[in-house]
């Protein structure tokens, strides 16, 4: 009765981290990657100017993430913003404009500061992202964001990073079909890993002489 | 009331000991531990490698496919016949990897992502690292010969070697020979434990020509087998015969010795990595710390007990992670010390998970993710290459990876100290008398 109750249990478990596991590879996942930039614009967006930097890349994007250096007396400059303006090639060619501004204040210091943005690039185009500072510091303020070395913060490796939006379960299928569609005997190659499988199975599952593993 | 719960859980906890013990003394887990641990080896094979295995391919092919000899290396040369005899299996290869131009020895990361966009790419891979099983497969008949009698110990041996993290990282994912190396250390170990003086430091010597920095195990089996002056002498050129021999062997085929490369200043640095003193009195200390450890263990051998001589030689391997630099595939050289002592103390294996993931943890802060995740560019090139690493995530990327380093590195070396402190203090020497 007790051996009993105890498989069940262990049982249960064993379905529950399934069904986590199954729903976490579905859950959307940011990670954080490297870009290979095609051309960097200008380090410091100053006073009422503007920089931009641009990237290639085929992964979904949901943001970017870049230090500021913030030169300025926050209070008296926190209704300013930073108008961000994200255009690229879509899967189906279409030219895409997103626009947003962001309140200064909302920026950390020298810190990384994620601007949220989605963008599902075509293959080969590149995504443009301007920095525009439309703000009229009433001091002489500065306003400079670390875009390659520009490089607001030594202890921190600098330069923008991208974001990126995936599944566990995408990825999984993205790297079946990678392999299937490059390499040539693809199941040659896993066979000895499979046949492993089977027969690690195989000795898990045959139960001992006397009925216990 | 409280009595009873302290009892409940007395019996619960002796009840979890019962169940785990004979779940590992079970006869049916061996087989499955070490399928588990084949079919590991065989997933990774094909998914994951790094441009130093192709460099020894290249320079192994060019001898091969153009008859250029430039292989220094010993362990390169061994697997001279095996890639003869899979020749008509890799008839593409030198396309793959541009043969023509023989004065080329390594390949780089560009080239490596060449080598990948040619169809039989993973097939490739998988045929090159096949040979480390037959290596890898010694050193299961070492832990089945040397844990014979106790099926318990045996069974958490095989589970060491099915599942070792370090023996999956360093021969399976990066793809480097150190299987070779480390298993003939571990048949030399075995043959001590016998009492066989003359296999085992020609074995050890064996596994110095195939990697020259286990040189520093060798005085401790020197000092282990001999009683006097006469004997120190002869196991001395026991020791260095094999690596004579190999070394004058590879010159006359016309490529560097492993003696002349071994002298060289970038070998040395290797040991003399930290150093303390400045300018006029920079000293390093692993120089200071190793003759030290020769000399306690030259005092305390009274009678020649091989677990004292597994301590020091694993106690050794730790003054070299300590105080010398390494290549991130280095530490699985800890693997023929560990696999002896850790299954007579199941409780060490936490330490040395730990040990493990600190370990992983400082080889990317330092080196980037060109030691961790892009390993695995033959799965999926275009994620693998975009993405970041753990040091690239907020909110480590907000803490700076300076200090990540140098904290990662502390929580390494700390825990190196652990280990070697509980092996020193708590292994039993006289257990396996």
């Amino acid at each position: 009765m007790k051996k009993n109750r105890s498989k069940i249990v262990s049982i249960i478990l064993a379905i529950i981290i399934v069904v986590f596991l199954i729903f976490l590879s579905f859950l959307p996942i940011n990670y954080v990657g490297n870009i290979q930039t095609t051309a960097i614009g200008g380090r410091e967006i100053g006073f009422a100017g503007q920089t931009e930097l641009n990237f290639v890349t085929d992964r979904k994007v949901s943001g970017l993430l870049i230090i500021i250096n913030k030169n300025f007396y926050i209070e008296k400059e926190k209704d300013k913003k930073l108008t961000v303006v994200v255009s690229f090639r879509d899967r189906n060619n279409q030219l895409q404009n997103e626009s947003q501004e962001i309140p200064l204040s909302n920026l950390k210091n020298k810190k990384y500061n994620w601007i949220k943005f989605s963008a599902e690039p075509q293959s080969g185009a590149a995504v443009d992202v301007k920095f525009i500072n439309n703000s009229r510091f009433e001091t002489n303020n500065q306003l400079s964001i670390g875009i390659a070395d520009s490089n607001p913060d030594p202890q921190i490796d600098n330069g923008p990073r991208v974001v990126f939006q995936t599944r566990i379960i995408d990825l999984i299928k993205e790297t079946v079909s990678d392999i299937r569609h490059h390499y040539n005997h693809v199941l040659l190659t896993f066979f000895p890993a499979i046949i492993t499988f089977f027969i690690l199975i195989f000795f898990i599952l045959i139960p001992k002489k006397n009925g216990r593993r | 009331m409280i009595f009873s719960w302290k009892s409940f859980r007395m019996k619960k906890m002796a009840e979890e000991k019962n169940n785990q013990v004979r779940f590992i003394e079970g006869r049916k887990i061996a087989p499955i531990f070490i399928l588990g641990g084949l079919f590991i080896r065989f997933l990774l094979m094909p998914l994951s490698t790094h441009n130093d295995l192709l460099s020894s391919i290249r320079r192994q092919s060019l001898f091969i496919f153009n008859h250029f000899f430039n292989v220094g290396k010993f362990s390169e040369v061994i697997l001279i016949p095996y890639l003869w005899l899979i020749k008509p299996l890799i008839s593409k290869l030198p396309d793959a990897l541009q043969l023509s131009n023989i004065q080329q020895s390594s390949v780089s990361f560009a080239e490596l992502q060449n080598f990948l966009l040619s169809a039989n790419a993973l097939n490739y891979l998988f045929l090159f690292k096949a040979p480390y099983l037959i290596f890898d497969l010694l050193f299961l008949v070492v832990i089945f010969k040397y844990f014979s009698q106790n099926r318990k110990t045996r069974n958490y041996a095989i589970a060491f070697w099915a599942f070792n993290p370090l023996i999956l990282y360093s021969v399976y994912l990066w793809g480097r020979y150190e299987i070779i190396p480390i298993s003939l250390l571990a048949l030399s170990f075995l043959l001590a434990s016998r009492k066989q003086p003359v296999l085992t430091i020609l074995i050890a010597g064996l596994a110095v020509a195939t990697r020259v920095s286990f040189i520093l195990f060798l005085p401790l089996l020197i000092i282990y087998f001999s009683k006097n002056y006469k004997d120190y002498i002869i196991n001395s050129l026991f020791a260095v015969l094999p690596l004579a021999i190999i070394s004058r062997f590879i010159s006359l085929g016309g490529a560097s010795s492993i003696v002349s490369s071994a002298s060289s200043a970038d070998f040395g640095q290797f040991f003399l990595s930290m150093k303390i003193g400045n300018d006029f009195s920079l000293a390093s200390i692993f120089v200071l710390a190793y003759p030290v450890l020769l000399y306690i263990y030259y005092r305390l051998k009274r009678e020649a007990n091989f677990n004292q001589l597994l301590k020091f030689l694993f106690l050794a391997s730790v003054a070299y992670f300590l105080f010398g630099y390494f290549n991130p595939h280095y530490l699985v050289w800890m693997t023929p010390m560990l696999i002896f002592i850790l299954p007579e103390r199941p409780k060490f294996f936490w330490y040395f998970i730990l040990l493990v993931i600190f370990y992983l943890l400082f080889i990317e802060s330092f080196w980037g993710t060109a030691v961790s995740w892009q390993l695995f560019i033959p799965a999926n090139q275009s994620f693998f290459l975009s993405v970041g690493g753990i040091y690239q995530q907020p909110p480590i990327l907000s803490f700076g990876l300076p200090s990540a380093r140098i904290l990662v590195r502390s929580l390494f070396d700390l825990s190196l100290i652990f280990i070697a402190y509980k092996i020193y203090f708590n292994f039993d020497e006289k257990k396996s008398e």
